[in-house]
């Protein structure tokens, strides 16, 4: 099976809402791609379409080119966590994992092998209501991992993690994608995907917003502009300013300058004999450009 | 392994994972036999004490009263009889011709009879009753003894006569009594209150004419003697003769048939059914709707897309499980509380001991854990239609005990009505006696498998409800 999920016009509603509409994207193999939208815009409904939970309206939502309902055993395809706490309270952690395991025909020794995985098999024998918020996330993963799937999806992993958690988390989700899987994580925090994601697809009101590398993104939320330090701002401005360039003031010590290639900043300033430090091609965060993107998409932004 | 066998041990898993469902089903077996302990410590009966009936050739006990016109017969030989009329209130009373081991009431006899709507019918040992012909009075009746065989014969003009059963009474003595018999069942009045029900027996009698009576025997035939067949503590209507000519009248009161007591040992011994079953419903609602309390159920069904293969899984398992759970109750609940309430007077004669080599009792008993699966999965299937743990509960446990209470204060064609439509006449399979219109409880007075069916089809329909929602809803 080839490692993709492949959403194609997809809607969905809920009564009078419409939660997805008209959405496709692709999910590749060897990358993390990371699925961005605000709380509402239908990434969970999304995922619950992949897995068959919920029956679309319209469209198709494909594993490895198949519908989830036909695969022979789900568990070895893919790999999803939706909600960390669907857990029975009174379960233990290895019986919660092993009924998964025997719906898939893997043996009890797999549901050992998961638990040492994400850490957990100290408690292995411990009920699941009992487990802190980042014990049942890596329980979900353990469960995802259950069949060893090439194609993994988790929603919003690292909600209510620990620093440490979310930085095992995001070693995992690299270590996964590198192993030639592909990885589907949901975050309502674009910053959360920094440093994971290799491609986006960002959505509002259940539409695509943006189906880009996280490279790409970056370069166009940063708009090629070069960022100067220097003590004699003003002077500054004029020179480059005259020079063709848009300029902002952007700190005390510190201007943005667009039009202008940093080569060509750095000869416009020496020539002019001014001072400065630190010229630099300037770097967006992926939170400034998700904002960009999502500005007139946010569902529940206030409005007072 | 194929699929279904998977699911099967993932459900598995599930139900023996949570602690507090293994400990309910311990606890629905523990309340069962504790609750018919206490049933069977709480009952009581005087039956054998009140000799209200008499014992039968087969130590059964049996009502022996009518009246008999006879004389000796020694060896083998014959009577034959014409009824030419019958004047009855009862449509079952009787009037033909009988063998006996003399004028006891409850020795063994044969007998060949006419009634006014039930036929032409051979009797014996209070153990057959059957309808042998369609003839009413006037029609022409023979009873023929050779050996220990006694061979009833029919004729509806006295010359073309047809052989229509033998029985074989080994150990009948050599001499026995042979006549005419008249014989008439009182009338039964129930009484009904709300939570109780009352008895009384209104003695009717009925009068036959019999004509060309013939007696062949080895000896010279006697005089007749006409006399009443009755239990000591019988108040019968005293019957008579009124010999004319050949023309024999007469007149008699009572009944010729077995007698057990409606109250059932064995049901009785069950009790605790009641109170069991509702740890059973909590654990059946339970196994579904913890599953979409807490989101499982997509886990679930992300696992195994096949959700009618789920569900029948769940059902497979909870349904074997409880069935298990209920045959453990059962079997306990029947071997404790027998001893108890035989020493309580659930005794012989009036109550033999109960077997559960004898199928009626094996079915009241295998039926009561059958009950169990069947509640089990009945709120299975609810707690997948509501989704909602309280709700399920509060209709299961309702469909089961509120209409075992109601109808007991209901005229009973309205309770039996209310009980077979509601599940809790799954109750009816726990009797293992005849169905009964004298016990305040109306799942006595249905048939054990028509209210185990009733039962059934509610679980039925419901696993088939839940089946076409779950997959038509979204998850």
């Amino acid at each position: 099976m080839e490692a993709t999920i492949e959403v194609r016009e997809l809607r969905k509603r809920y009564g009078p809402t419409v939660a997805v509409d008209d959405l496709s994207f692709t999910v590749r193999p060897g990358q993390v791609t990371g699925f961005v939208g605000p709380n509402g815009a239908g990434k969970s409904t999304t995922m619950r379409v992949i897995l068959g939970l919920d029956a679309p309206d319209a469209g198709t939502a494909l594993v490895g080119g198949r519908p989830y309902a036909s695969l022979r055993s789900p568990l070895r395809e893919v790999g999803a966590l939706l909600d960390a706490g669907a857990v029975h309270p009174g379960r233990r952690a290895r019986d919660h994992l092993l009924w998964m395991a025997q719906y898939s025909g893997l043996p009890g020794r797999r549901v050992d092998e998961v638990l040492e995985l994400v850490g957990l098999s100290s408690v292995a024998r411990r009920r699941a209501g009992g487990f802190s918020l980042g014990m049942q996330q890596r329980l979900g993963i353990a469960a995802a991992m259950l069949g060893d799937p090439p194609v993994l999806m988790f929603d919003e992993p690292v909600n209510g993690l620990d620093p440490e958690g979310i930085l095992w988390i995001r070693g995992f989700l690299r270590s996964m994608a590198a192993d030639g899987r592909a990885v589907l994580v949901s975050s309502h925090l674009m910053g959360e995907l920094e440093g994971s994601a290799d491609h986006l697809v960002v959505i509002g009101r259940g539409r695509l917003v943006a189906d880009t590398t996280v490279r790409d993104l970056l370069a166009a939320a940063s708009g090629g502009r070069v960022v100067v330090h220097t003590s004699m701002r003003t002077e500054a401005m004029t020179v480059l300013a005259n020079a063709g360039a848009t300029v902002a003031a952007t700190d005390r010590d510190t201007l943005t300058v667009s039009g202008l290639t940093a080569e060509r900043v750095v000869t416009l300033l020496s020539g002019s004999g001014l001072s400065f430090s630190g010229v630099g091609e300037y770097r967006a965060s992926l939170e400034e450009a998700y904002m960009e993107l999502t500005r007139d998409s946010v569902q529940f932004a206030g409005s007072r | 392994m194929n699929g279904f066998a998977r699911d099967l041990r993932a459900e598995w898993t599930k139900l023996r994972s949570v602690r507090g469902w293994v400990l309910a089903l311990l606890a629905s077996v523990v309340l069962t036999v504790l609750v018919s302990l206490l049933a069977a410590t709480a009952s009581s009966t005087d039956v054998n004490a009140s000799g209200e009936f008499v014992v039968g050739p087969g130590g059964q006990p049996v009502v022996d009263d009518f009246h008999f016109v006879h004389q000796p017969l020694t060896g083998s030989g014959s009577i034959t009889a014409r009824v030419t009329a019958q004047r009855a209130v009862q449509e079952s009373a009787r009037a033909g011709v009988m063998i006996k081991d003399g004028t006891r009431s409850g020795a063994a006899f044969a007998a060949i009879a006419v009634t006014p709507r039930h036929g032409v019918r051979l009797l014996s040992n209070f153990t057959v009753d059957r309808t042998v012909g369609s003839g009413a009075a006037p029609h022409w009746l023979r009873l023929a003894r050779h050996g220990a065989e006694i061979t009833g014969y029919e004729s509806a003009d006295g010359s073309t006569w047809s052989p229509v059963g033998t029985v074989d009474l080994r150990g009948l003595p050599d001499t026995v009594e042979i006549g005419l018999f008249v014989n008439s069942p009182p009338e039964v009045r129930l009484g009904r209150q709300a939570g109780s029900t009352s008895i009384g027996e209104l003695p009717t009698k009925s009068t036959a004419t019999f004509d060309n009576v013939r007696l062949e025997s080895p000896l010279e035939p006697g005089p007749w003697k006409s006399e009443d067949v009755s239990r000591p503590v019988a108040k019968p209507i005293g019957g008579d003769l009124v010999q004319a000519g050949g023309v024999f009248t007469v007149t008699g009161s009572g009944d010729i048939a077995r007698d057990a007591p409606d109250d059932d040992p064995v049901a009785i011994g069950l009790t605790g059914f009641f109170v069991g079953l509702m740890a059973v419903v909590a654990v059946g609602v339970l196994f579904m709707t913890s599953e979409y309390r807490r989101r499982m159920i997509r886990t679930t069904f992300a696992a195994s897309p096949r959700r009618g293969r789920v569900l029948a899984a769940k059902a497979v398992v909870l349904g074997a499980v409880t069935f298990v759970a209920g045959l453990i109750a059962s079997v306990t609940a029947f071997l404790v509380s027998q001893p108890i309430l035989r020493d309580r007077g659930f005794a012989p004669p009036a109550f033999p001991p109960a077997s559960l080599a004898d199928w009626p009792v094996l079915r009241a008993v295998v039926g009561a854990a059958a009950l169990m699966a069947a509640v089990a999965l009945f709120s299975l299937g609810l707690g997948a239609i509501l989704r909602r743990s309280a709700g399920a509960i509060t209709i299961a446990v309702g469909l089961m005990l509120l209409p075992t209470i109601v109808s007991t204060f209901l005229p009973l064609p309205a309770a039996k009505l209310f009980l077979l439509v509601t599940p809790a006449s799954g109750f009816a399979i726990q009797r293992a006696k005849e169905p009964t219109d004298a016990l305040v409880e109306p799942w006595a007075a249905i048939s054990p498998w028509a209210g185990f069916g009733v039962l059934c089809l509610y679980a039925a329909g419901a696993i088939g409800v839940a089946f076409w929602l779950l997959r038509r809803r979204d998850a």
